[in-house]
């Protein structure tokens, strides 16, 4: 029994994970938390919901062209809102975001009613037998593809020129931009890819999840959990911290009750940062 | 206060005196709800203040107080018949020591940490009430009708009495302001914002006059719950944990200003009658178009007012004065 939950809590923590990184590159580039995160999960979520309802393109399959879309949709974000407020005071920084979400929900409410959604006929569905344990084939397709797109984006950052440019810029952003970093520019590339985690994983939950303007704000707020956890700034940290929610939230929500799982997430963070301020793995600034 | 000149001194007289007047010649029930709900989210601004603005700790989980303290006040009434207004000092006292006791671990975070940790807290609170059967888990609890009057602290007829009563709740905690800002505590309290480490290396106790702060906040606020339970007569989670409560809160002291006692009142003063006129405008239609434009309203601000009104003030004040210095210098020489 456990097994079953741990394997479904490792599941839904990699999609959590992909959340999170997105959410996390955008913090270590810029020092802003994007309480949007979420919401741009429910876009990406609508944007695969209509093409396949039109185009009759599976949201696994059109997952790529989500996230490019999604990544103009945040480098535009980051040049009409986020770049404007950066220079601007901490509180002004924390609550624009949120500013964002509130307006994006209720645009989707707004454009598509609340009514809750769900994709017809995904390619991938039903359960399989794999050793002991059963799985959901379109969970384990959204997880798969959740590493693989995480691991991608690892790869951007970490190899190529822009990638480290980036990685320059949440280092030290005096000194990248005597190094003649385009700081404007590359901070929308990374506000962009950031977003871009974010419309891959929405892509892969409108495969089984339902899908209705707030969705986004829980996965958002577990995945800013799990970058806190994780300690802000720390790509790694990310990842492990979601993976560490999603089994807290599958098995802690069996063992107490599934309407306290969310409230266990919370109570698992406020434990974590009591005993290591600054999450697991954190460093830098406050 | 030397540092106040005569006019803003009238200014202020003036002001004080038309939050009193004017209010009694308002008949319509909304205009007085707009009313209530202005003094309502000054007081909470106030509150968020004491601890955002002088001590820097930015919360956003306001509502966690605000809801504990409704559900106070309310469950000793249903229960047990309790006076409200005893159940208002029980609110203040009870959501205080809560306060100080989530404080406890909390006050170790810093910045962001700290912030997310106000709403984990906000949001593991509404869980916690939605599931708990003893107060009506999710649908709440509903305030019997009683005889109007201030003492059973109720009205049906007009709203005013509860404009009211929320000014005089403004009125002791301006005046507690004033008084801490002027008093050692302010004075910490400020050093803790502007530096904790040398705050603490000057021998403040910054842990205890954090989690002091934490507690006159969460009082305050844990009394405006009872305020708005009374108001309503009815608690439920979704209505009193609301996380939008939180934001409104901390959006209204971003907006103001913070760090100063005018800011949160001009800001509740601006921003609640416009957030009320459009969902009475548009909520109804339940399309969800008055949250838009509340929402597109907060990143406005956050990218073209970042600094609060108080800021803008601020900034007058320093051109003017500059100029009369400059006119001064151009008539010595």
């Amino acid at each position: 029994m456990y097994l079953q939950l741990t394997v479904g809590g490792l599941l839904l923590g990699c999609i959590y994970g992909l959340v999170a990184m997105g959410l996390s590159l955008i913090y270590g580039v810029m020092g802003i938390v994007n309480f949007a995160h979420g919401a741009f999960v429910m876009v990406a979520m609508y944007a695969s919901f209509w093409l396949n309802r039109f185009i009759g393109i599976d949201p696994i399959l059109s997952s790529p062209l989500i996230a490019l879309l999604m990544f103009f949709f945040g480098v535009i974000v980051y040049h009409a809102v986020i770049g404007k407020v950066l220079e601007g005071p901490f509180l002004a920084r924390l609550l624009v975001t949120f500013g964002l979400s509130i307006f994006l929900i209720n645009c989707a409410q707004f454009l598509w009613s609340p009514d809750y959604r769900m994709v017809e006929n995904p390619i991938f569905r039903g359960i399989r037998m794999v050793g002991p344990v059963f799985i959901e084939v379109p969970k384990l397709m959204a997880s798969i593809g959740s590493l693989i797109v995480a691991g991608l984006i690892y790869w951007f950052v970490r190899k190529t020129k822009t990638g480290l440019a980036i990685q320059a810029i949440s280092l030290d952003r005096m000194a990248a931009s005597l190094m003649g970093i385009d700081i404007e520019r590359l901070n929308g590339y990374a506000f962009g890819l950031g977003c871009a985690c974010a419309g891959a994983a929405g892509a892969f939950l409108a495969e089984f999840y339902y899908i209705f303007p707030d969705v986004g704000t829980m996965f958002g707020l577990v995945a800013l959990v799990a970058v806190a956890l994780g300690g802000f700034g720390s790509t790694e940290g990310a990842l492990i911290g979601a993976i560490l929610i999603g089994i807290i939230e599958t098995v802690g929500g069996f063992m107490v009750g599934s309407e306290f799982k969310y409230a266990l997430v919370f109570l698992a963070y406020l434990v974590i940062v009591i005993v290591r301020p600054r999450g697991l793995l954190g460093w830098g600034a406050d | 206060m030397k540092d106040v000149d005569r006019t803003t001194k009238i200014l202020l007289a003036c002001g004080v005196l038309a939050a009193t007047i004017i209010p009694l010649f308002i008949k319509a029930r909304f205009l007085q709800h707009i009313l209530v709900m202005v003094v309502l989210y000054a007081v909470l601004g106030e509150a968020w203040n004491i601890i955002g603005g002088y001590v820097g700790l930015v919360s956003i989980g306001q509502a966690a107080f605000f809801g504990v303290g409704s559900y106070v006040s309310s469950y000793l009434f249903v229960e047990y018949g309790v006076n409200p207004w005893i159940g208002f000092i029980a609110a203040g006292l009870i959501t205080a020591l809560f306060g100080f006791l989530v404080g406890l671990p909390v006050t170790r975070l810093r910045g962001r940490y700290f912030a997310i940790a106000t709403i984990a807290l906000g949001q593991v609170m509404k869980v916690l009430f939605e599931n708990w059967e003893r107060v009506g888990a999710a649908t709440g609890l509903m305030l019997p009708l009683g005889k109007e009057g201030l003492v059973n602290f109720q009205f049906h007829t007009s709203k005013l009495q509860y404009y009211y009563i929320g000014l005089v709740m403004l009125g002791i905690i301006i005046l507690f302001m004033r008084h801490m800002e002027k008093s050692r505590l302010g004075y910490y309290f400020k050093a803790i914002r502007e530096n904790e480490d040398v705050a603490s290396a000057m021998g403040i106790n910054r842990t205890a006059y954090k989690l002091i702060a934490i507690a006159i906040s969460a009082g305050i606020t844990g009394m405006c719950g009872t305020f708005l339970a009374q108001y309503s007569l009815y608690v439920e989670p979704e209505y009193m944990f609301n996380h939008n409560i939180s934001v409104t809160i901390a959006l209204i002291a971003v907006f103001g200003g913070t760090g100063n006692i005018l800011g949160p009142i001009l800001g509740s003063a601006i921003l609640l009658p416009i957030s009320e006129l459009t969902r009475a405008w548009m909520g109804s239609t339940g399309t969800g178009i008055d949250m838009m434009i509340y929402g597109a309203f907060i990143v406005l601000i956050c990218v073209y007012q970042p600094e609060g009104l108080m800021g803008v003030v601020r900034n007058i004040q320093a051109r003017t004065k500059a100029q009369v210095q400059q006119a001064r210098r151009g008539a010595n020489v």
